[in-house]
Parts: C-alpha cells; sequence; structure tokens
C-alpha cells in the first residue's frame, strides 16, 4: 500500500487527534451495547472448542472476525459512520478555507 | 555472693566518658511481634501439577540459516544463534503458579504468575543466549511504556500524540494500523497481518528471526509456532517495566508533592563495574582488642564473649539500656552500655576497661585485686549484678530466680532443668526444676569425676588411659543417663532404690557449657589439678535428644526422629593455657559469621577449624540457637 501523505484526509484524521476521538467513541459504544462481551463469550466457545493449547490466534482471529462483523448492532454502524463522514467534512471544509 | 553495687564514696562515683563516639551507629530496629511482620517474600502456591496436553509440534518448517550477525537497538553487534531444526517434541508441561507482590500506585496488586516456559523453540533461544535473551526486550518495553503508556495526557487539538510520544511505524509500509511486531534480534519493526499481508512475516522468512513482540501490549510472538506464547521470564520482566514507568510517572504527574515517588533503580552492567572499582570498604566495627590490666585476662574473655553475642548486642544496641537516664551508681549495665558505645565508636585500638573494672571490683570483691582469677566465677558474677542491675528483672533475691525473669542475661543464658526422681518400686514420680545459666560438662578420664547427687567411684590411678572419649555428645548422654540415687528415699514407699534422670525442660537461647577442668587428685587431699583431657565439641549440635520431650517420648516408646530439631551452633570458646594457679585465657569468637581469636588486646583472624582443634584448652562452650523465638508462648515450647 502507498505510504500516507501528509496532505491526505487520513492523516488530517490522525493529526487532529480525532481518529482518536473516534476510536474511543467506537470502542465505548460497543462495550455499552454489549457487543464486546458476546465478542469475548464466543471467543471463550471456540477456546474450548478447539482446545487451548491447540488454538491459534490466527485461527481465533478468523473465526471471531466474521462473528463479530455479524453481531454489530446496527445503531452504532449508524451513529459511527456519521461521525466520520462529519469530521471529514470538517477537514475538508478547513483544507478548502486555507 | 555479690549484691548490688554500692559506691563506698558518698558522692557518685560516674566514670568521665573517656571517648565520644564518632559514628554513632544507629540502633537496630526492636524486633516486631510476629503478627505485625509484613511477608514481602513471594508466596509460591503450588496448584494441581497436572500433565498438560501435549503441544502441536511446530510442522517441518525448515529454517533458513541465521548466521548474519545482528545488531541490537544499542548498536553493538550481536550473535544470533542458528535454532536447530527440532523433531516434534512431546512436551508435558507442570503446572505451577507464583504469586508476585507488585507495588502500585494505590497499595500493591498480586499478579498470578504461572511458571510455563514458552514453546520449545523459545527453550533453545533462552539456552543460546543464557544470560542475554531478556536485553533486547527490556529495551523494547522500556521504549514501549515510553511510545504507548506513560507521559502525556489523552490526544487533543494540536497534540494528537497525546498518550505515549510516538506510535510507531512498520519500517517497509509505513503504516500504524494493525498490529507491529517488534524484532527481538534487530532493529526491525514491522507490521503484522493487516489486510492479509505482514511485513513481520516477511522479516522473519529472510532473516530467521524467531521471535517478536507486540509493540503495545509487549506479548511475545513465535513464528515457527505462529502464535503469541507466554513466557513467565518475559511476562515478568515487563511488569517490572510496567512498574517503573508508572513510578517514573507518578513522580512527573504530581510535581508538588513533598516527596518524590521512589523510583527502584537497577544499576546497568557499567555503572556496577565503576562501583566497584570506585568503591573502599569501609572497616568493620565492634571489633577491638582489650588492654589487659593486671592479671585481667579472665574478665576480657568473657567480655568478648558478652560483646560478640547477638542477643545482648542488640539490646544494648538498641537502647533499652540507656546509661544517661540510669541513676543507679556503679550500674554494671551501664559499663556494658559504655563498652558497646566504646567498640562501634570506629576506632580499632585496644580498649582499657578501666571503669567496668572498677565496677566489677565494687560489687565482686572476691574477685578485686589483681591476682588470677577464673574466668567461670566472673561470668557467674556477671550475670548476677547484671540481674541485679536490670529495670527489667522480675526478683529481687537471687535464690528465687525463675525462668519467667525478663532481665537480658537470664533471657540469653537461662535454662530450666529437671530432675526426675523415680521410684523403683511403686513408679512415683518427682520433678524438680532448677534454673540455671550454664551445663555443667564433666569429662571422664583421669582423676574422679564428680557426679552430681554424690561423689561417686575411687580414685582412679593416674596412668589408667581409659578408651572414653570425651566429646560433647558422650558428655551429655552420661550426663542425662538414668543413675541410681544415694541417699534418697521415696515419700510413698520409702524405698531406698531410686533412679535420677537429668535434661533439659528449657532450652536457652545460648546455650553455655562448662568443662569440669578441676578436679582433685586423691579424695582425701584437697589439692586441685587441672584436666586436660581433650574435650571435642562440634560446630553445631541438634539438642533434642536431651530434652525432657525426649525423654518423655523414648519412655514411651517413641523414637528420637518424630521429635522436631533444636539446632545450636557454635559461636564463643574461651580458652584456658596453663596450669591450676596460674594461666592465661583466650577466647574464639564468630562475629558476623568470621571467626576471630581474641587475646587480650590482640584480635586476630582464624578458621573455625582452629577453634574446634582447641580441644585440651576448652573451657567455655557456648551454642547459639538457630531460630530464637520472639513469641514468650512459643518460646516456653522449647524443650
Amino acid at each position: 500500500m502507498s505510504e500516507t501523505t501528509e496532505n491526505e484526509p487520513k492523516y488530517k484524521l490522525y493529526e487532529t487527534s480525532t481518529k482518536h476521538h473516534l476510536k474511543s467513541l467506537l470502542v465505548k459504544k460497543l462495550r455499552d451495547s454489549g457487543w464486546t462481551n458476546n465478542v469475548k463469550k464466543r471467543c471463550g466457545e471456540i477456546i474450548k472448542a478447539e482446545g487451548a493449547d491447540k488454538i491459534k490466534i490466527s485461527q481465533l482471529e478468523d473465526a471471531v472476525l466474521s462473528y463479530g462483523r455479524e453481531m454489530l448492532p446496527e445503531e452504532v454502524k449508524i451513529e459511527l459512520l456519521q461521525q466520520i463522514s462529519d469530521s471529514l467534512d470538517s477537514i475538508i471544509s478547513s483544507k478548502e478555507k486555507t | 555472693m555479690s549484691g548490688k553495687g554500692t559506691s563506698k564514696a558518698k558522692s557518685k562515683a560516674r566514670p568521665k566518658k573517656l571517648i565520644t563516639p564518632k559514628n554513632k551507629i544507629p540502633p537496630p530496629p526492636a524486633p516486631l511481634p510476629p503478627s505485625e511482620v509484613v511477608k514481602l517474600e513471594p508466596k509460591i502456591v503450588v496448584v494441581n501439577e497436572t500433565d498438560v496436553k501435549p503441544l502441536k509440534p511446530a510442522g517441518g518448517q525448515k529454517l533458513s540459516k541465521a548466521t548474519k550477525a545482528a545488531t541490537n537497538k544499542k548498536g553493538v553487534k550481536r550473535k544470533v544463534e542458528p535454532l536447530e531444526t527440532q523433531p516434534p517434541a512431546q512436551l508435558t508441561m507442570e503446572r505451577r503458579t507464583r504469586v508476585i507482590r507488585v507495588p502500585k500506585k494505590n497499595g500493591c496488586e498480586h499478579v498470578t504468575l504461572s511458571e510455563e516456559s514458552g514453546c520449545e523453540h523459545l527453550k533453545v533461544y533462552k539456552k543460546n543466549n543464557k544470560d542475554s535473551y531478556l536485553d533486547n526486550f527490556n529495551i523494547i518495553a522500556e521504549l514501549s511504556m515510553h511510545w504507548y503508556h506513560i507521559g502525556l495526557p489523552a490526544p487533543q487539538e494540536g497534540n494528537p500524540n497525546g498518550r505515549g510520544l510516538c506510535p510507531q511505524k512498520c519500517f517497509v509500509c509505513k503504516t500504524r494500523e494493525g498490529k507491529l511486531h517488534a524484532c527481538i534480534d534487530c532493529v526491525f519493526i514491522g507490521c503484522h497481518r493487516i489486510n492479509n499481508r505482514s511485513h513481520a512475516i516477511e522479516h522473519y522468512r529472510s532473516e530467521g528471526h524467531t521471535f517478536a513482540v507486540d509493540v503495545v501490549r509487549l506479548d511475545l510472538f513465535c513464528y515457527r509456532c505462529d502464535d503469541y506464547i507466554y513466557d513467565s521470564a518475559f511476562r515478568r520482566s515487563k511488569i517490572q517495566q510496567e512498574v517503573h514507568a508508572s513510578e517514573k510517572e507518578s513522580n512527573r504527574k504530581d510535581p508538588n508533592s513533598k516527596r518524590a515517588r521512589y523510583v527502584s533503580w537497577v544499576p546497568t552492567k557499567e555503572e556496577t563495574e565503576k562501583i566497584r572499582k570506585n568503591s573502599t570498604l569501609v572497616p568493620c566495627s565492634g571489633l577491638r582488642g582489650l588492654y589487659n590490666m593486671g592479671a585481667t585476662c579472665f574478665m576480657n574473655a568473657v567480655l568478648q564473649v558478652f560483646i560478640n553475642n547477638p542477643i545482648i548486642k542488640n539490646y544494648f544496641m538498641s537502647d533499652k539500656h540507656n546509661k544517661a537516664l540510669c541513676e543507679t551508681a556503679g550500674c554494671m549495665c551501664c559499663e556494658f552500655d559504655n563498652l558497646f558505645q566504646e567498640f562501634f565508636s570506629g576506632e580499632t585500638k585496644p580498649y582499657p576497661p578501666c571503669s567496668f573494672l572498677h565496677a566489677m571490683w565494687l560489687s565482686s570483691t572476691e574477685l578485686a585485686g589483681y591476682n588470677e582469677q577464673d574466668a567461670h566465677e566472673f561470668y557467674m558474677a556477671a550475670i548476677n549484678k547484671m540481674h541485679s542491675d536490670s529495670k527489667e528483672k522480675t526478683a529481687d533475691d537471687l535464690n528465687k530466680i525463675d525462668i519467667k525473669c525478663e532481665c537480658i542475661m537470664h533471657k540469653t543464658f537461662g535454662g530450666l532443668f529437671q530432675s526426675r526422681i523415680k521410684c523403683k518400686k511403686c513408679n512415683r514420680v518427682s520433678i524438680i526444676f532448677e534454673h540455671l545459666v550454664e551445663w555443667q560438662i564433666h569429662l571422664r578420664g583421669n582423676g574422679i569425676v564428680k557426679k552430681k547427687g554424690g561423689v561417686n567411684g575411687g580414685s582412679k590411678a593416674s596412668n589408667e588411659v581409659t578408651e572414653t572419649k570425651n566429646s560433647l555428645f558422650d558428655c551429655l548422654d552420661r550426663c542425662t543417663a538414668e543413675e541410681q540415687l544415694e541417699g534418697y528415699t521415696c515419700e510413698k514407699c520409702h524405698e531406698q532404690k531410686n533412679t535420677k534422670r537429668i535434661s533439659c525442660r528449657k532450652l536457652p537461647p545460648v546455650l553455655v557449657f562448662i568443662v569440669e577442668r578441676f578436679q582433685r587428685t586423691t579424695r582425701t587431699t584437697s589439692k586441685t589439678s587441672k584436666n586436660e583431657e581433650e574435650f571435642e565439641f562440634p560446630e553445631e549440635i541438634n539438642m533434642a535428644p536431651w530434652t525432657s520431650r525426649a525423654e518423655e517420648v523414648l519412655e514411651a516408646g517413641g523414637s528420637l526422629d518424630d521429635l522436631p530439631e533444636y539446632k545450636y551452633k557454635l559461636i564463643s570458646v574461651v580458652n584456658h593455657e596453663g596450669k591450676i594457679n596460674t594461666g592465661h585465657y583466650t577466647t574464639y569468637c564468630k562475629n558476623r559469621g568470621q571467626w576471630f581469636l581474641f587475646d587480650d588486646h590482640a584480635v586476630k583472624l582464624a578458621n573455625v577449624e582452629d577453634v574446634l582443634q582447641s580441644k585440651r584448652k576448652a573451657y567455655l562452650c557456648f551454642y547459639m540457637a538457630e531460630t530464637i523465638e520472639y513469641d514468650q508462648a512459643q518460646e516456653m515450647a522449647i524443650g
């Protein structure tokens, strides 16, 4: 993948620390909605099924990824996407100003 | 024998302070009662040692030989040992856990560490890099704290980095996303499995560095197992770094606090070398000779024993008897306090114990003067005088001293001995207790052996050489053996035949053996001569067989193996050379693990072999218990 240059919005998100805020917001929302606990339980089940010493982290990650994506509550998705687009808008608009 | 030391002159003849102590050594803290002692050692909890299912063997991955020298973070070249291909191993791990106490900001936290040690690849790696396998990890961990965990508050406008100063990027693709792995064998950070690519894995394939560390979480990853592995050494190191970082952090966070929080410091190898090269050893204190003031070697010998005795030393060094506060005239405890001050003043020249001698003369007039005296008599006189002058004593009358006396001398040297008299006919048992500060040892050999309870045995020809050995064990056995008692009538059945057995009911913390070297040459004359038989004494002795409890156990048919061990170690020996009327006393004492020979003003290093070789000369032997109970109730249980 190409490097992120200074002007790309992605970097801007990081630089203005919005990315950090968005991430914290996401984590909080997921926890509040109970998603985190569900995924944890699912991890436990998978580990028990495979055997704690046989399972590898990569297997676990793959198995849980699809489950997590399924279980993601709609409201969280919607709200976060909204926030991201708002932030990007503000970045673009501030860029246009300068 | 000895009364309170009263000064003859009307005015208080308090001796002037001779030397002011230069470096007053702070007294050691008084011992805490057991309930208050905080246990700081890690508790090792053994949990279900079960066999864990064997690990999946790392399926036949051929490893490229990594023979290139690698550079670690500090630019020092480090050679990486090649890993041999391992046959699939059937591993069974014992599961043991260890609880360590991790000091954190508000008190402490108990962290349970499992003592597993990673995968077989890690074992090989550890073996190949025995002392240095944690070095790079420590550096990465420290940096990781700096990058991600400590320092600044949450990211804000204008300060996107915030928590931690610089989140890292993959060296190859410069991404900050996903997980980043830091190689522990060379300077490389690569992205790990982000969007189906992983530069860290490519690094492994090309360089062969099997292990990497997640930069944020500091988990150890093994590329051959393709999984994170748990290793207690690495985990412990991580915790140490976390603690260290939080210490530094709390110092930084609260600059107004009056006291900076303690940050632990471990010296690096260079610093250790520097310290070792540039430091000078402080000369030991507490060792001084005593000038012979005119045939006072008997006093000097016993004084050295008292001064090198840890219990008495602790008593005076913790200021339990302060001569500035004591108002008794001619108080011997004050004299001892003075002696300790002199000995720990930093002066190494010999000390003339004038004031002590003066006080001793006033109290024990029979020992006064410049005649040669007996060390044992002085020992007894000193104990009695110290008892009289002490504030903690429980009985004034010397005949009524019992085991509960709180004065330092009786607490240290006082033991309880019992004589058990048994009637042969009606089996009636009567027990007499005696509180003694010594144990008299009678040697068998030339001359008459005086037994307790009456003189027994005729005079032996002085040329007769008996095969009986005179080791401490034999003497104690003989002393505590059952013997016929003459001249005693059973109160119940008026039986004349009674047996008596001596044993020790309560062992004192310091056990003193007096070897009876006085003996009469014949029964009729009163001439005494010295018995120069060899007395063999050990460096260490278990006193269990001669305690009262042992006697009871043996009589009930049990074995000595059921008894607890009462281990005693030799700490001092007073030797006498010469004849009965004239001679010279010297002492061997153990001071902080090192033996010394004290010959009046001369203090020399000695070996323990020399000490044990003084068989013919040994007169007083001092043994100290290996463990000393502080709790009174437990104390009474000894013996």
